[in-house]
């Protein structure tokens, strides 16, 4: 596992075809809209969620969630988080090795016992509780362990209380908000009756895009990595996660939404920088009606001439990409170079 | 007195009004506190450390908008937090929070484009960000977060750093100013000198200073005058600030 040492930026992009991306829950749940331009957007929130609910299959534990399909407090979540690490021995003798502090602290407050954890540890629980030496290892040892066990706060951050100290983590992966590259129109709903049963029915509206292709930009930063322990093995689960994460979101108003290519530049270690929304230098030109790929042509020209420029100056060590096997990448012109990423390979399952 | 200027943009803001609750609305400019955190952001400094560092004593800050902007709202569902316990979700219903976020004229072809203008009397602090802010090329550097507009995942970026000279002057004076005025320095606008279409104002009462404890100080709040459309104002001022290239800018107090 090593810690994520490298800056990247990143842009994805998806269609939306007769879908609605991202409703608003204040406007009967219509696609979100800058209605003046007709541009369509995409909370950062909806990206991420994907990942963690896809993730979740996956059967990796993550914070904002439930244990064992119940919502439950975030001391529960802490309390197990941390008597499964208790439980295990090897994972806690790791942990020592890792991090030489809290073994001292441990030692100093349970004793020299390099077995059976959990019960050294709830035995003196009750008489230790006040102690401010073991406050303060318990916060740092729940912290760690955290990091260690839940994957979302690696990437996206949290904020955590534990034991009454609150931290806040800054998440190494920031999503900027999704927007349509070109106009789009929304669909005309009728009003769709649903019945329930003999005696109840509701009415509602289904609203939905008739085409969107929408850019997300983000960012992966190694300062914010070296804080909530993000490993480099996250940042490839990430990459899958988004792709794979969109595709398995198949409820009513998703379906259609497919990931079309995602390009990330992978900056230096020693270089300390970003180029910034990477969605300034695409080009779009289209014809109306817009609605497929085709009607569309996305440019990447200048994003590659200033990728050249970056590259030229030392500060790049590469650019991956990927694209949709099956979208018509045509319509997708000049892409940078990049190395191909399969992020269609399947993801190992999680504990 | 030495200057670096540069150019903040993105795509998306929001500088949440510090008194705003049950909806999150949004500042047209981001307030002085939000500056030094992008600074001290840049700088790699610690979260909440950096407040007295960057004092109104110590740091001069000046903004102005140089692109046309408007506000969309949106309902973000977020998470419902009564107690600590409830930060990972746990509690039975979200809230529901209208949140302003400020967008350019047109999202796809715009962007939002602030200026700043920064002089800190420390020399070493001056010379870290020169260091940081003079690239010379596309990207930008950070020594710890990358560039947020208001909130983490408003990513934005850094453009045209440039050093120069500048001067304080003490006098009422007209003359057209570059950026935000603050009120507190203002005698009056000109207004017989403005034609309509070319000018947008509005007055916003920002956050200016924290202390250590994260409360406002007592100065720590300033109205300013902002003209939304970008482009100077015709002024008369009580004092303000002579750059090298002729032009005047007020620093946020």
């Amino acid at each position: 596992m090593t810690l994520l040492k490298q800056n990247s930026d990143f842009l994805f992009g998806f269609q939306a075809a007769m879908t609605n991306c991202n409703g608003d829950p204040d406007q009967e749940n219509k696609p979100r809209m800058d209605y003046e331009t007709s541009t369509v957007l995409v909370s950062d929130a909806r990206r991420k969620r994907d990942v963690r609910d896809f993730l979740k299959h996956k059967g990796y534990p993550i914070f904002v969630d439930t244990l064992a399909d119940k919502k439950v407090p975030m001391e529960k979540m802490f309390e197990h988080v941390r008597d499964s690490w208790l439980a295990d021995s090897e994972k806690m003798k790791l942990l020592f090795a890792e991090n030489s502090y809290l073994a001292e602290k441990w030692d100093s407050l349970f004793g020299n016992t390099k077995d059976d954890f959990k019960n050294v540890y709830l035995g003196k629980l009750k008489d230790l509780k006040k102690k401010k030496d073991f406050v303060e290892f318990n916060n740092l040892f729940l912290t760690e362990i955290i990091k260690h066990s839940l994957i979302d706060i690696r990437l996206f951050g949290s904020a955590m209380a534990v034991e009454g100290v609150s931290r806040t983590f800054t998440g190494p992966v920031q999503i900027a908000w999704g927007y349509s590259l070109h106009p789009v129109e929304l669909v005309k709903s009728n009003t769709i009756t649903s019945i329930m049963n003999d005696d109840n029915s509701t009415f509602g509206k289904k609203h939905k895009l008739y085409y969107a292709l929408v850019a997300h930009y983000g960012t992966m930063n190694k300062y914010s990595a070296g804080l909530t322990g993000m490993t480099e093995e996250d940042r490839d689960l990430f990459r899958k996660s988004l792709v794979q994460g969109l595709m398995n979101n198949q409820t009513d108003s998703k379906q259609g939404q497919d990931p079309l290519f995602y390009l990330e530049v992978v900056y230096n270690p020693e270089f300390d920088g970003y180029l910034g929304d990477l969605r300034r230098f695409l080009e779009v030109t289209y014809t109306e009606p817009i609605r497929k790929l085709e009607d569309l042509n996305l440019n990447f020209a200048k994003l590659t001439a200033v990728l050249k420029d970056m590259k030229g100056k030392g500060y790049v060590d590469k650019v991956l990409g990927w694209q949709h096997p099956f979208a018509q990448a045509d319509h997708l012109i000049d892409m940078p170079e990049y190395e191909p990423l399969d992020l269609w390979a399947p993801v190992p399952l999680g504990e | 007195m030495k200057i670096i200027s540069f150019h903040l943009r993105g795509k998306m803001a929001h500088f949440r009004r510090y008194y705003s609750n049950s909806s999150a609305l949004s500042y047209f400019i981001p307030p002085r506190t939000t500056l030094v955190g992008i600074i001290a952001g840049l700088l790699g400094r610690e979260r909440d450390d950096y407040y007295d560092q960057f004092s109104l004593d110590v740091c001069k800050i000046a903004v102005a908008a140089c692109a046309p902007v408007k506000k969309c709202m949106q309902k973000l569902n977020l998470l419902m937090v009564k107690k600590v316990g409830d930060l990972n979700g746990s509690a039975e219903h979200h809230s529901q929070t209208a949140t302003e976020l400020i967008i350019p004229q047109n999202i796809r072809t715009g962007i939002i484009d602030y200026k700043i203008w920064v002089h800190h009397r420390d020399k070493k602090i001056m010379n870290e960000l020169e260091q940081i802010l003079i690239t010379g090329t596309p990207g930008y550097k950070s020594l710890g977060i990358s560039v947020g507009l208001g909130t983490a995942f408003n990513l934005g970026w850094l453009e045209g750093g440039l050093i120069t000279e500048g001067e304080d002057r003490e006098e009422n004076i007209e003359l057209p100013v570059d950026s935000v005025i603050p009120i507190k320095k203002l005698i009056g606008i000109q207004a017989q000198q403005m034609s309509a279409a070319e000018y947008r104002l509005v007055k916003e009462e920002i956050p200016l200073e924290f202390n250590s404890q994260r409360q406002i100080t007592e100065r720590g709040l300033g109205n300013m005058v902002i003209n939304l459309n970008g482009g100077s104002v015709p002024a008369k001022v009580k004092s303000y600030t002579r750059l090298e290239s002729g032009s005047f800018i007020m620093w946020m107090e």
